[in-house]
């Protein structure tokens, strides 16, 4: 299980490259069809009796004034859809309601689960994902807290675990006895030169060693003059990544959040006004507050990474890629 | 995977019902109208979101709707007494088994943590608007189905999907079908269910094959060059002849299954049907549960007795569910499998003693579905009993026993007993009558477990000195009045008692055809009461 549909995406390539489809005994899944599958949907008239059909992706804290004693309006929008924020509150609440038969279910169903990207939970997330910690399924979550670029929701509970902080939340779970944590600092994806390059935004974090030794005629982090990105495009092919649609580009672009779980073999990225700051100085403070999504930007590509620039600009620290 | 619980609410002629079922074999019976074929098929509906083999929501029609609550619908709206519109739902409870851990929930009627299936038909909430300009003329006289949607979902609440079912099911309902192009396509279908995935491929490859192999005989190639020819006379575009491919021309629609190379559809009808169920209980283990209408149709006896073995042995495992009007089947299957269907609940024969059980299957030609279904039924001990308790009835209310749902069954004295097991469990009302053959204390000794049932009413011819039928009839009627009855002119009683015994179905039949009353037995009256 995954965040975004991209990262579903990603894993289900994944197994069709390694074995050729997706085993049956296994299930690929987003956060959010999980929990409303699996959570929200085979108790729910025990809250609300309508079906719940879809979720209404609002932004930030709906129907802030509206007490969950309210259920219709605390939890769904005008047009019955399950507010985004509210999702994980809603099974959370079954969960309770019912005396955990949501959990007894999931556990008939699944042995064991693996959530990726679990340093993007918050809010009730972290409830519900204590209740599969102490379910009879094995729960396996991997996350990198330096990807933190957005949560799940942004309810008020549990705020202070949010973003990087989350590690305070999984230490407290390991100290409670529901898990054990390792602390991994290797990279499969990324050449060392890319690790090396990306560890500069956590410079207080642990240095990432690569376990990509492939070498090719054109490995590591460079700086492409913008006179020469389309020469640069035909030859390496590199997927071009942005900050987000403001900026516009040929070709598929992908934004920096989007780009989270997804894997290519080169990219090409064009930096939004603190990144560009940030090649220019070096400097950690340049590079503005959303660190996270420019780490994740960097470290998408196995073999290389450029950024463009402009023509006159003078970069230290990285090579100019010479045509 | 089994049925363990079935729901339905206005479905065609069952507007609520309320099932358990068995994890065997489940033989449903009642009487004529009581919606046993129609609660298979929206088992069937339920199990695969199918009608008469089509997707159901190709189907939907008003008459899919209970015609009661449609009625009342219409009634209360006319009236300007607004009401919802009425909804179907059916809706299964299987029973915990882990492949079926996903279609667990209490998205059903009764709220329970269990797997299940449920089809809604009702309402679309996006005909809204047209629902509103609908009921606002008051003429309206039926249910829109127009606006209807189908809901086919677990109780998990997941929309589902042929696919996502786990259950597998066939419906076996030889009688539904009434042309030839019907019975192929059905048999096909099971032919299908039959095959393995590569046989089915192979066999819609060679199909394809022969198809394009036809396209090239140099007659056909021939042809086509002539009608190009023709190019501007019926149209200016090219004209030519080819085999179907598109996907609606599958093999399933040029193929036909012969038997003894005879094309099925033109084999006699008992054989098809049998064929049909033999075919679909061999399929491979996909199916769980196999739905069966009425398998004793259009067959003879004996083919019926060795179809019957087919379905024993082959259905072990699975989840039989069946209808019958046929004694034979339903004793061959086992009486205690019965359920009793009314159209809204059965009654289950639990705890039938096993030797009953044994006793029927070993002698599967008594008639317990007669009893079963009849109001009230009376067993006698052989064809003059019955005539003479049939006249009596008729001396004593003007109509014939069958006229008043009252069934005289003549039976061997020794399954007097393995009836009333049945009578006793399903609450049946039954008169047995008796002779006392000397015996009196202790035939009621025999019976006397049965005695306290008041349903069960046993007759005993009484006084020793009278043991049958014959002296029974001649010390109710003296011999001046049975002499006239019969006909004769017999001067003591002696003689006539001999007559009788040496001609009892001729005496019975006199009796029953005279023009004279005749005073009838204590315990007959009794029985008849």
């Amino acid at each position: 299980m995954t965040y975004t549909i991209n990262g579903a995406g990603e894993l289900s390539k994944n197994a069709h490259q390694r074995y050729g489809h997706v085993p049956p005994s296994v299930t690929i899944s987003t956060w959010f069809s999980f929990l409303l599958r699996h959570f929200v949907r085979p108790y729910q008239n025990y809250l609300y009796a309508p079906r719940i059909s879809r979720i209404n992706f609002n932004q930030g804290q709906s129907a802030k004034y509206i007490p969950a004693t309210d259920v219709r309006r605390h939890y769904f929008s005008q047009s019955g859809t399950i507010y985004r924020d509210k999702v994980s509150k809603f099974a959370c609440e079954v969960i309770q309601k019912t005396g955990g038969l949501p959990v007894r279910r999931f556990e008939h169903i699944f042995e064991r689960l693996y959530l990726d990207e679990s340093q993007d939970l918050a809010g009730f997330d972290l409830q519900l994902v204590e209740y599969l910690l102490k379910s009879k399924t094995n729960v396996i979550m991997v996350g990198d807290h330096r990807q933190a670029t957005y949560t799940t929701n942004d309810a008020k509970k549990n705020k202070r675990y949010a973003r990087a902080k989350i590690v305070d939340k999984f230490e407290e779970w390991r100290r409670a006895g529901f898990c054990t944590i390792e602390y991994q600092t290797e990279s499969q994806r990324c050449v060392q030169s890319i690790c090396d390059f990306a560890d500069r935004l956590y410079p207080g974090l642990p240095k990432t060693a690569s376990r990509n030794n492939t070498v090719t005629e054109h490995d590591g982090v460079f700086a492409v003059r913008a006179s020469d990105v389309e020469a640069y495009r035909l030859r390496f092919k590199p997927q071009a990544l942005r900050y987000n649609r403001t900026f516009e580009i040929d070709g598929n672009p992908i934004n920096y959040g989007n780009a989270k779980g997804m894997t290519f073999e080169r990219t090409l990225i064009f930096p939004h006004g603190p990144l560009r700051k940030f090649l220019v100085s070096a400097k950690l403070e340049d590079a503005g507050k959303e660190i996270p999504k420019l780490y994740v930007a960097i470290t998408r590509a196995r073999q290389s990474v450029a950024f463009v620039v402009d023509d006159d600009t003078l970069i230290s620290g990285i090579p100019l890629y010479q045509p | 995977m089994t049925i363990e619980r079935i729901i339905i609410k206005n479905y065609r002629t069952l507007r609520a019902v309320d099932l358990k079922l068995g994890a065997g074999t489940n033989i449903i019976v009642g009487n004529n109208e009581t919606g046993k074929s129609t609660l298979l098929e929206a088992i069937n509906l339920a199990l695969k979101c199918q009608l008469a083999r089509r997707p159901a929501a190709y189907e939907l029609h008003p008459f899919l709707f209970n015609s009661d609550s449609v009625t009342e619908f219409v009634a209360a709206h006319r009236a300007g007494n607004l009401q919802p519109p009425p909804e179907i739902l059916i809706e299964l409870y299987f029973k915990d088994d882990k492949p079926l851990a996903d279609l667990r929930g209490t998205i059903n009627s009764e709220m329970i943590d269990q797997p299940g299936i449920s089809l809604a038909i009702r309402l679309d909430e996006n005909f809204k608007e047209e629902y509103r300009e609908y009921v606002s003329r008051r003429e309206l006289n039926s249910v829109p189905v127009e606006y209807y949607e189908i809901v086919w979902q677990s109780f998990a609440g997941q929309i589902l999907t042929p696919r996502a079912v786990p259950v597998k099911s066939v419906l076996i309902d030889p009688s539904s079908i009434s042309n030839a192009s019907g019975a192929s396509r059905y048999v096909m279908e099971i032919v299908r269910d039959y095959l393995t995935k590569t046989q089915a491929v192979d066999l819609a490859l060679s199909y394809r094959q022969m198809r394009d192999e036809f396209l090239n005989d140099s007659r056909i190639a021939a042809l086509n060059i002539d009608l190009a020819s023709k190019t501007g006379v019926v149209s200016e575009k090219r004209l030519s002849v080819a085999m179907d491919v598109t996907s609606k021309a599958s093999w399933e629609a040029g193929i036909l299954p012969h038997l003894n190379d005879i094309p099925l559809t033109l084999v006699g009808k008992g054989e098809q049907s049998a064929i049909k169920i033999k075919l679909a209980m061999e399929a491979p283990d996909t199916c769980h549960v196999l739905l069966m209408e009425e398998p004793e149709n259009h067959l003879s006896h004996t083919n019926l007795n060795r179809l019957i073995g087919a379905i024993i042995s082959k259905s072990r495992g699975r989840q039989l569910i069946i209808t019958t009007h046929s004694s034979f089947v339903l004793n061959k299957l086992g009486v205690e499998n019965t359920l009793l269907f009314d159209g809204r609940t059965a009654i289950r024969l639990n705890d039938l003693p096993t030797s009953t059980e044994a006793y029927f299957k070993k002698l599967p030609g008594h008639d317990t579905l007669r009893m079963i279904l009849a109001k009230r039924t009376i067993l006698v001990e052989g064809p003059s009993d019955e005539l003479v308790v049939q006249k009596a009835f008729f001396q004593t209310y003007g109509k014939m026993p069958l006229e008043a749902g009252v069934e005289v069954i003549s039976v061997n004295s020794l399954a007097f007993k393995r009836f009333l097991d049945i009578a006793r469990l399903l609450k049946i009302a039954v008169s047995v009558v008796t002779d006392n053959d000397s015996k009196t204390a202790a035939k009621n000794a025999n019976y006397s477990e049965y005695a306290s049932e008041e349903n069960i009413n046993i007759c005993i011819g009484e006084d020793d000195a009278y043991p049958t039928l014959e002296p029974q009839l001649l010390k109710a009627n003296g011999l001046a009045k049975l002499n006239k009855i019969l006909g004769s002119a017999f001067s003591d009683n002696l003689q006539l008692l001999a007559h009788m015994r040496d001609n009892k179905a001729d005496t019975a039949l006199r009796i029953f055809d005279s023009e004279t009353p005749f005073d009838i037995p204590s315990y007959i009256q009794h029985a008849i009461q």
